[in-house]
């Protein structure tokens, strides 16, 4: 009798999580996106830290930001700054040394942070889907790419036909740009482009919630990189999800995102949307940022960089972590530590200049 | 009176692979190239193209590091590849390179000072210790490094930026007449891009020395250079001043390279119009036109026959059939 139950249990459990999942390819054809009052990734003050000889490194300190479906908010900062991380992060990809410290990430109100390792890798591919940086690496080399995509969706509970699976994948091809016969080919016999859309086929291939894409063309030429971009954003406009580009190329986030969030030394120290950030910059990190991106509209008499270098992230300088290079330091900086404020139109930046509370000769505070 | 051209490669072709039972497998990775730097003017010129399109090979051949398989290598008036003895150990002096990777020049087993007190002592520049240091000294003040902080310093001690810059300085040390710089700022940060391309940019201006920049950065490019080479697959397919050829592209090339260039506005985004998915698919061998199966404005001869490089203006060549009422280019090297 007892034994009885426990089974029974199981079964009613299975039955309840099998019914939010996609079993079929149909399924996954009739997937929409889920509640839209929701943010599709509300993140709130999460923090990856890695232990170390020398301390204990903030990679990630307390970074909170949201993005609604279909929203595309790309993260940019110096080699360093925690932006791979915060974004390794976002999938649970941490590895140790380093760990979440702290904080939420709520997808579609579902929190990751406390989820299982089990419960992690459902929850990939399915809801939270990466895009990498080298698709190079990430294709198995002795396997045919519709079998790889294969691969993904069996392993997250797909069960369909050969038939089913197979049209399913050469629909997502399509969707890249890629003739369905890619399918029946190896990596080798791909360009770098097709790879990498290739992995924004396999990233997609279950109508995730959130996409991470992780600096997805450096390693390709500028004319592939554009076609690779489109085609993110055509896959982006088709399944509705949100998109996480993390890159350091301003002119390709510009062109590519809503909105920009701009990382230093662990920290997202300004937020705002793509006019915003490269019409208004802020913080004075942002203004050096977008200064020392050189462009096409005029020659410059003189190419200005950002004078010195990121503080190390074990022994970070008391105050504002940008104190040391800023242009328009002040005595509070070097004391207190500035926090995330809005300043309005959703626009959040971390300076004491825009902080109504403390005293800055320079204060921008309206 | 004319100069003679600083460097000057003259229809130079360059083959890897082959070989005895091996015919089938050969890259032509620079394929009929003449260019030149002027002696009259320190000049920084571009060469430009996307990976795969000789703009290292080509850069290796400057440096006399490979020799040619067709077609010479001319360093002041003297053919680089038949030089010995102090001709070659002149132009080893006087050409001086900048490698892409700044961390893998440095031995890190030594101080990274080491290195230029090497350069120094090779070339003999200094009698005594003193006065090497003070080289060195004036040489890193001069592209920005403070020399206290530098000086004694291990390589893994310096940024990525710290040692590039110290590359530069390297370069400066021995009076080169032209610096030929390979992607040296495609290792490091968006932040100190601006710096080291600054200090190159320096050295052109008050020091007079020529600059060769190969890169795949239009942007760059067009921020520092005077002129540009833009290769595709080993040819030239345009030349001419930057301003010009990046303003009004002539070959369909170098126009698609152009408007691919993602540009920080906040006016344009690429989605616009942009829902036409272009093929990446290339076939290999062609006896035309080697961007003809990727040309919007591709022409039946274009497939047979690799078109000449045609004089737009006076400043400007494009190899392509769209020009062919122009007149044919006299191969003379447009280095202003």
């Amino acid at each position: 009798m007892a034994v009885e139950t426990t089974t029974n249990a199981v079964a009613d459990r299975e039955q309840s999580t099998r019914s939010e999942m996609p079993t079929t390819v149909d399924d996954l054809r009739r997937s929409g996106m889920g509640d839209s009052s929701l943010p599709a990734i509300d993140v709130k003050d999460l923090k990856v830290y890695y232990d170390s000889e020398a301390g204990v490194v903030k990679a990630v300190d307390g970074v909170s930001f949201a993005l609604q479906q279909g929203e595309r908010l790309a993260l940019v900062g110096e080699s360093g700054c925690g932006k791979t991380t915060l974004g390794m992060a976002l999938m649970k990809l941490t590895k140790a040394p380093g760990y979440i410290d702290g904080g939420q990430i709520l997808l579609d109100g579902r929190d990751l942070v406390p989820l299982d390792d089990e419960e992690m890798r459902l929850a990939r591919l399915a809801e939270i889907a990466l895009v990498t940086q080298s698709a190079m690496n990430a294709l198995n080399p002795v396997m045919r790419i519709e079998d790889q995509i294969f691969d993904g969706l069996i392993d997250h509970g797909i069960k369909d036909t050969k038939e089913n699976l197979r049209s399913h994948v050469y629909d997502l091809l399509l969707r890249v740009g890629l003739r369905e016969n890619v399918g029946r080919m190896f990596p080798h016999e791909l360009s770098g482009g097709m790879k990498q859309r290739v992995a924004i086929a396999t990233g997609t291939s279950m109508n995730p919630k959130v996409i991470v894409a992780d600096e997805p063309t450096s390693a390709l030429d500028v004319v592939v990189q554009r076609q690779v971009m489109m085609t993110l954003s055509r896959v982006q406009r088709d399944t509705g999800a949100a998109v996480i580009l993390i890159g350091h190329d301003m002119g390709l986030v510009a062109q590519f995102a809503d909105r920009i969030g701009v990382m230093y030394a662990g920290k997202l120290v300004d937020i705002g949307t793509v006019q915003q950030i490269i019409e208004e910059p802020k913080h004075p990190y942002t203004k050096l940022l977008i200064n020392s991106v050189p462009d096409l509209e005029e020659k410059r008499e003189r190419l200005t960089g950002i004078p010195g270098i990121p503080p190390p992230l074990v022994d970070l300088p008391p105050g504002c972590v940008f104190a040391p290079r800023c242009p328009s330091v002040e005595g509070p900086c070097n004391e207190l530590e500035p926090k995330d404020t809005d300043i309005g139109d959703n626009r959040h930046v971390m300076c004491h200049l825009f902080d109504p509370d403390v005293a800055m000769a320079g204060s921008e505070v309206a | 009176m004319k100069l003679p051209n600083l460097l000057e490669l003259q229809n130079v072709t360059k083959v890897f692979g082959g070989g005895l039972f091996n015919r089938s497998n050969v890259t032509v990775a620079v394929d009929d190239v003449t260019f030149a730097i002027s002696a009259d003017r320190p000049t920084i010129t571009a060469v430009a193209g996307e990976s795969g399109s000789g703009k290292t090979t080509l850069a290796r051949l400057l440096l006399g590091v490979i020799k040619p398989t067709l077609g010479n290598v001319i360093y002041d008036g003297q053919d680089v590849s038949g030089m010995s003895g102090n001709d070659r150990r002149n132009f080893r002096r006087e050409v001086q390179p900048i490698f892409q990777d700044p961390f893998e020049v440095y031995n890190p087993f030594y101080k990274a000072d080491h290195l230029l007190h090497v350069a120094i002592e090779k070339f003999g520049l200094a009698s005594s210790r003193d006065e090497r240091v003070q080289l060195i000294r004036e040489a890193l003040e001069t592209v920005g490094l403070r020399p206290d902080e530098m000086l004694g310093r291990y390589p893994h001690q310096l940024s990525g930026g710290q040692r590039q810059r110290m590359m530069v300085a390297r370069a400066l040390l021995l009076k080169p007449r032209i610096i030929l710089a390979d992607e040296p700022v495609s290792m490091v940060d968006a932040s100190l891009r601006a710096t080291i391309l600054e200090s190159i940019r320096t050295l052109n201006r008050d020091l007079g020395i020529s600059v060769v920049y190969v890169t795949h950065d239009l942007t760059t490019a067009y921020q520092i250079c005077d002129d540009i080479l833009v290769m595709y697959k080993g040819s030239v397919v345009e030349q001419g001043s930057v301003e010009r050829v990046i303003r009004d592209p002539k070959h369909p090339y170098t126009r698609l390279l152009v408007e691919s260039i993602p540009q920080m506005r906040a006016d344009s985004g690429w989605e616009e119009g942009g829902d036409e998915v272009l093929s990446i698919d290339e076939s290999g061998e062609t006896t035309g036109c080697k961007f003809a199966d990727r040309c919007p404005q591709v022409m039946d001869r274009c497939h047979d026959e690799h078109p000449t490089a045609f004089q737009i203006n006076d400043d400007r060549v494009a190899s392509c059939y769209l020009y062919d009422e122009m007149p044919i280019a006299n191969r003379a090297p447009v280095a202003s």
